[in-house]
C-alpha cells in the first residue's frame, strides 16, 4: 500500500516535472528564409494547424494514388506550404504530364478526330 | 500506326485544302535571333511508360551535375493514379537533389536566353486541347528560326524537331511553363529578383549549409540592396557556426530596416550563441513588439525564441560593447 502511492507520488513527479522541461527543451530554431518569403501581403502565415492539415491531407491523398509509403515523408517535406495547400485542394485538377499511351478511351477517339483534321498535333509526335 | 495516321491526316490535310505554305513564326516572334542555336551534349533519357516526367527531370539535372536516373526519381515523382507526374513535384525533387528550380519568364525570349546560358529547359506542354488536356514534360534544347523549328528531347524521341507554332500552342496551353535547374551560386540568364530569391529560399531546407552560403552571396552581389538575401545569408552564416559575420549580416538588416522582425528575432538567436543574454533578451522583445504591429505571422515563432532563451546567465565582456549598437538603431 505504501509502496504504490510512493510510486504514484514519484509518477506525479516525474510527468509535472518533464512538463515543466517542456518550454525550455524546445529549441526555437532561427526563423528561416523559406518562412520570410511565404509571409503574405498581411504578414500573416499559414499557422501551424493549418499547415499540419494540409501536409496530413496531401499525404493521405498520395497514398490514395499509389505513392509508395515510404517515400511519401520526404516528397513531402521539399514542398513548400503553399505548394502543399495547392496539392491539398486540387490535387485531381491539376496537370500531371505523363506519356502519350494516358490517353485511352473516347478521350483518344476525339483526339484522333481532332488531330485529322489538323486541330490537334500529339500523333505528329509534337 | 503513327505513319497510317499521318498519311490520313496529310490525305486530310490535302482534301481540305489546307494552306500549304505556313509563315515562319520564329522570325517574326523574335526579329533579332537570327542564329540557330542547339545544346547537343544535353543527355537523353527515353521515356518508359507514363515517365516523361522523370525522364525530362533527369535530363536537366544531368546537365547541372546531378546524375539521377528516371528509375530513381519515378519515386520521388510519379503519381500512379494520376499516371503522370505534377510541376511542384519536379520543383521538390530538384531541391532534394540540391540544385534550385528556376521558373522562366513564362516567354520564348526568356526560353531562349536560357539556351544562350548552356541551360535546357524543362517544358510543360499540352499536346491536346483546353478542354481535354493532354499533359507532356519535355526539354527544350534547340531552337532553329531558319527551319522555324524548335528542338526537343521528348518521349522516345532524342531529337524531336516541332515545328514553331505546334511547339508554341501546345506550350501555351500549359501557361509557357518551364523550368531551369540552377546550381546553387548560378544565376539563371533571365533573372528577376523575387523570382530567384523565392526559388532559394524555398530549396533552403533541403540545401547544404555551403550550398545556401553560394546561393545567397551569389544574389548579394547583385542586389546587395536585397534584406531577403542577406537574410538568407545570415542565416546560412549563423548555421555554419560564424557567430560573428551572421551578427553583422543580421545587425546590417536591422540597420537599414529597424522593423524587421525576422531579422531581430534571428540576432536574438545570435547574441544567445555568443553568451550576450541580456542582449539577446532585449532584442527578441523587440521582434515581438514589431511582429505583434506588422507581422502576425511571426509572432509564434518568436515567442518560442523568447521562451528558449536561458534565464538570464551573466553576460561575457564583449557584450557591452555590442549593445551600444543595438540601442543606435
Amino acid at each position: 500500500m505504501k509502496d504504490t502511492f510512493r510510486k504514484m507520488v514519484a509518477m506525479l513527479l516525474i510527468l509535472s516535472m518533464s512538463l515543466l522541461g517542456l518550454p525550455a527543451v524546445s529549441l526555437a530554431a532561427p526563423i528561416g528564409t523559406d518562412t520570410l518569403v511565404q509571409l503574405d501581403q498581411r504578414g500573416e502565415l499559414l499557422s501551424r494547424i493549418e499547415t499540419q492539415l494540409a501536409r496530413d491531407d496531401v499525404r493521405a491523398q498520395f497514398l490514395q494514388r499509389g505513392v509508395s509509403p515510404t517515400e511519401v515523408d520526404a516528397r513531402i517535406a521539399a514542398l513548400s506550404t503553399e505548394e502543399l495547400q495547392m496539392l491539398s485542394m486540387q490535387l485531381d485538377e491539376l496537370p500531371a504530364g505523363g506519356s502519350l499511351l494516358a490517353v485511352i478511351g473516347v478521350v483518344f477517339v476525339v483526339l484522333l478526330i481532332l488531330e485529322l483534321v489538323g486541330v490537334t498535333n500529339i500523333f505528329t509526335k509534337v | 500506326m503513327s505513319g497510317g495516321i499521318r498519311a490520313l491526316a496529310a490525305a486530310a490535310a490535302l482534301s481540305l485544302g489546307a494552306c500549304a505554305t505556313r509563315p515562319s513564326v520564329l522570325p517574326a516572334l523574335m526579329p533579332q535571333a537570327t542564329a540557330p542555336i542547339e545544346l547537343r551534349e544535353t543527355p537523353f533519357f527515353p521515356q518508359a511508360e507514363y515517365q516523361c516526367g522523370p525522364a525530362a527531370l533527369a535530363t536537366v539535372l544531368k546537365t547541372a551535375g546531378v546524375a539521377l536516373k528516371p528509375d530513381n526519381l519515378v519515386d520521388q515523382v510519379y503519381v500512379p493514379a494520376r499516371q503522370g507526374s505534377l510541376q511542384v513535384e519536379l520543383l521538390a525533387a530538384t531541391r532534394r537533389a540540391g540544385r534550385i528550380p528556376y521558373l522562366i519568364e513564362p516567354t520564348l525570349a526568356a526560353l531562349r536566353a536560357e539556351l544562350e546560358a548552356g541551360r535546357p529547359v524543362l517544358v510543360l506542354q499540352n499536346l491536346g486541347l483546353d478542354l481535354l488536356p493532354v499533359w507532356h514534360y519535355a526539354v527544350v534544347v534547340g531552337i532553329d528560326p531558319a527551319g522555324d523549328q524548335v528542338i526537343l528531347r521528348s518521349g522516345v524521341e532524342r531529337r524531336l524537331r516541332s515545328r514553331a507554332t505546334t511547339f508554341l500552342r501546345s506550350w501555351e496551353l500549359a501557361d509557357n511553363w518551364g523550368m531551369v535547374v540552377l546550381r546553387p551560386g548560378e544565376m539563371p540568364a533571365r533573372v528577376t529578383q523575387q523570382r530567384l530569391l523565392t526559388a532559394i529560399a524555398l530549396a533552403e531546407p533541403m540545401l547544404s549549409v555551403e550550398a545556401r552560403k553560394r546561393a545567397y552571396r551569389t544574389a548579394l552581389e547583385h542586389w546587395p540592396e536585397s534584406a531577403t538575401a542577406r537574410f538568407g545569408y545570415a542565416h546560412a552564416l549563423h548555421a555554419a557556426g560564424e557567430l560573428s559575420a551572421a551578427e553583422a549580416s543580421y545587425r546590417e538588416i536591422v540597420s537599414r530596416h529597424p522593423r524587421h522582425a525576422a531579422a531581430l528575432n534571428n540576432l536574438a538567436g545570435v547574441l544567445t550563441d555568443r553568451g550576450c543574454h541580456t542582449q539577446a533578451v532585449a532584442v527578441a522583445n523587440r521582434a515581438l513588439a514589431v511582429a505583434t504591429d506588422d507581422q502576425p505571422g511571426l509572432v509564434g515563432p518568436i515567442t518560442e525564441t523568447l521562451r528558449s532563451l536561458p534565464a538570464s546567465a551573466g553576460d561575457e565582456d564583449r557584450c557591452q560593447q555590442v549593445d551600444e549598437a543595438v540601442r543606435i538603431h
